[in-house]
């Protein structure tokens, strides 16, 4: 007998519309309402309404009718960053397990409200994360297969080869921060995220090298020191916000790290990025290249704009939803839950607390 | 005349020049030192050198004039004192960094070899590796824009003493002295943690640059690795380990070996020095670059053992 589906209710799609397609494209999950608040601009009920239509279900302006009138056990939240916990709270409220796309918040408080609802209600909390890239698996393996011994020092290097907007000028005065609303039409045209105050990097992409470090590791982040600036882009000199950061991390178990992120610009990487992530070990290290597996296509006339380097692994959008089957099914907990997330955004913030103030911050 | 070097330190550290010296045209090794005898007449004879001794104060007793320049490699822990001595008998100095233990030390090898009119050289092969080399021309080109992010993993076999101040006192200067290479200046922030075989130091840049420099020291036998990466505000370049390895297929899991980059470094670093020597110039890598990375290096220590940041106020590092 085929196991149960479970019927998701999209929680607004105005993002990354990828979320939700993920998990729709998993056997164990039916889409069968999109929703969202009455009062969203319209550039946001018409982009949850062209997701209904192309998954030819209905769309209503209203989070808790939706829930009510139709029979949802899932929500899939991928709103704006500081809409995800609060629609992640009223689904859980509503009894509802919940996918919510990153980051979790731009606000540690918010998280520490959906961590009280989930536990309170008892529900399935998964944060959208690249835990399941192959090279992370392949890693995570390794490492507990004790080939390299006792982790002592993990490093990450992530570095996101997008522009966002024109390159920074030193030459320019400073700007006044561009009008929110247009900023986030660009950003959520190009897949990412903007906040309703101005988010930095570490803030925008921090969650995924953060996630796959404390899954490889086991360990919280404790303290931090970081360097952050806007090395790139004018947008972010005139938001005072990050586009380079480096942070060097305490953990548990007294491990040490670093983390290297940036939105360094497309003509400084090959597609994604190689982001990778090393591994020192009281018996060995390992290098891991995350953009692997990749091809590689060259032909006459390539525009630069078709870049040559081309990730091929696919498996984490599907392995995600797996994995959140896998916890409502058993009672297990998801591979990034809600007190993991909670814990992230607060590494986070302190780290761009140390970047401000120049000393070493522990993470709340 | 060709410049005439003489070796302190046989062995392996003898045979690394053996391919240099046919790359030398104005360079030549004329005297090996080394306490045992036969380890010194080895190393001689592999470099086509005629005169041996078992310490530079006997060379420099029974044949002083017969070379300009002492070479003192890494693997000599007594490096400051040879280098003040060299350098009282007017003697060239090309010595590996750190050229002493303290920047105290190191300044007063440096004002012994300015008062004696030599040239003085502090470096690793690190700054003159080929790979570094074409990072540093394409920075130098403009094709990088201004650096932003400087990344660097070093790591290799437990040797000698292995405690985190060790290592940022050791091996980490030769790291930090290239991130002071590449922004073209010194740190204004320094924040280090670290623990026994292993170091990581962050650095401050003025203009918001940043470097991460992290030194392990607890590799099984056999291969090392180093990465480095330089993300400028136009372009970023990639020295990585990872890409220049081969794959040695044997049962099981393959093996990454590594091609390596040839006796390129050495033989650059050589001829670097020996031109400085002829032109009567301050070479690339001089000495007092090197004080500077011992300074960063000590800041580090202290930021080890306070838990603190420190910050560059007035010439020197401050707990901030």
């Amino acid at each position: 007998m085929n196991p149960p589906k479970f019927r998701f209710a999209a929680l607004s799609v105005v993002k990354h519309d990828y979320v939700p397609i993920g998990v729709a494209a998993h056997p164990r999950f039916e889409p069968v309402v999109v929703a969202d608040d009455s009062d969203q601009p319209d550039r946001v009920h018409g982009l949850n309404q062209k997701f209904a239509d192309d998954y030819k279900i209905p769309y209503v302006r209203d989070v808790e009718r939706a829930i009510a009138d139709y029979n949802v056990q899932v929500a899939v939240v991928s709103s704006e960053a500081e809409r995800h916990c609060d629609l992640s709270v009223r689904a859980a409220d509503a009894g509802l397990h919940i996918v919510q796309d990153k980051p979790m918040s731009n606000r540690v408080s918010e998280c520490d409200r959906v961590v009280e609802a989930v536990e309170r209600n008892n529900v399935k909390f998964l944060l959208w994360n690249r835990n399941y890239i192959p090279a992370l698996i392949q890693a995570k393996q390794a490492l507990d297969s004790g080939r390299i011994g006792e982790i002592y020092a993990i490093h990450s290097e992530f570095y996101f080869p997008k522009d966002k907007g024109p390159p920074r000028d030193p030459s320019k005065p400073k700007k006044p921060t561009i009008h929110r609303l247009e900023r986030q039409k660009e950003a959520h045209a190009a897949g990412s995220d903007a906040g309703d105050r101005p988010m930095g990097e570490l803030q925008v992409e921090g969650i995924y090298p953060l996630a796959s470090m404390r899954m490889l590791t086991g360990a919280a982040v404790r303290k931090v020191f970081a360097r952050t600036t806007a090395h790139f882009h004018q947008f972010c000199v005139d938001n005072d916000i990050e586009d380079l950061a480096t942070v060097t991390l305490e953990m548990d178990k007294g491990i040490l790290g670093t983390l290297c992120i940036g939105r360094i610009g497309a003509a400084s990487r090959s597609h994604t990025g190689e982001i990778k992530t090393r591994v020192l070990g009281s018996k060995g290290a390992l290098v891991i290249n995350e953009s692997r597996p990749a091809i590689q296509v060259y032909y006459r006339g390539r525009p630069s704009s078709d870049r040559p380097l081309q990730g091929v692994a696919a498996d984490n959008d599907f392995r995600l939803p797996e994995n959140f089957a896998w916890a409502i099914d058993t009672d297990g907990d998801t591979i990034l839950n809600a007190r993991a997330g909670r814990a992230i955004c607060a590494t986070v913030q302190a780290a761009m607390d140390s970047g401000r103030s120049g000393i070493p911050v522990t993470v709340s | 005349m060709a410049t005439r070097l003489a070796l302190i330190g046989g062995g392996e550290n003898a045979a690394s020049y053996t391919t240099v010296t046919p790359r030398l045209p104005n360079a030549a090794f004329v005297a090996v030192v080394d306490p045992q005898p036969d380890r010194a007449q080895a190393a001689a004879d592999s470099l086509g050198a005629s005169i041996t001794a078992n310490s530079l104060e006997k060379l420099l007793e029974r044949g002083a004039d017969a070379f300009d320049v002492v070479i003192i490699p890494e693997s000599n822990h007594a490096r400051s004192s040879l280098a003040l001595q060299a350098a009282e008998a007017g003697k060239h100095v090309l010595t590996a960094s750190p050229l002493a233990p303290s920047v105290e030390d190191a300044e007063r090898v440096v004002e012994a070899c300015r008062s004696a009119d030599v040239r003085l050289m502090a470096s690793s092969s690190l700054r003159f590796m080929p790979s570094h080399q074409a990072v540093k021309n394409a920075l130098a080109d403009g094709k990088l824009g201004e650096p932003g992010l400087l990344r660097m993993h070093r790591w290799s076999q437990p040797s000698g003493p292995n405690s985190a101040n060790d290592i940022v006192l050791g091996g980490a200067v030769a790291g930090i002295d290239l991130a002071i290479w590449l922004f073209g200046g010194s740190p204004t922030e320094v924040y280090a943690v670290g623990r026994s075989g292993y170091a990581q130091v962050h650095l401050g840049f003025p203009d918001g640059g940043m470097a991460l420099i992290d030194e392990a020291r607890t590799l099984p036998s056999g291969d090392g690795y180093l990465s480095l990466s330089l993300i400028g505000s136009s372009g970023a370049a990639y020295a990585d380990d990872h890409h220049n390895r081969n794959l040695v297929f044997q049962g099981g899991d393959p093996s990454a070996i590594d091609t390596g980059q040839g006796a390129a470094a050495l033989t650059a670093q050589l001829e670097e020095f020996v031109s400085a020597v002829e032109e009567g110039r301050e070479p690339a890598a001089s000495g007092a670059e090197n004080c500077t990375a011992i300074q960063v290096a000590e800041a580090a220590v202290t930021s080890l053992q306070s838990q603190q940041t420190l910050r560059l106020n007035g010439g020197s590092y401050e707990l901030a």
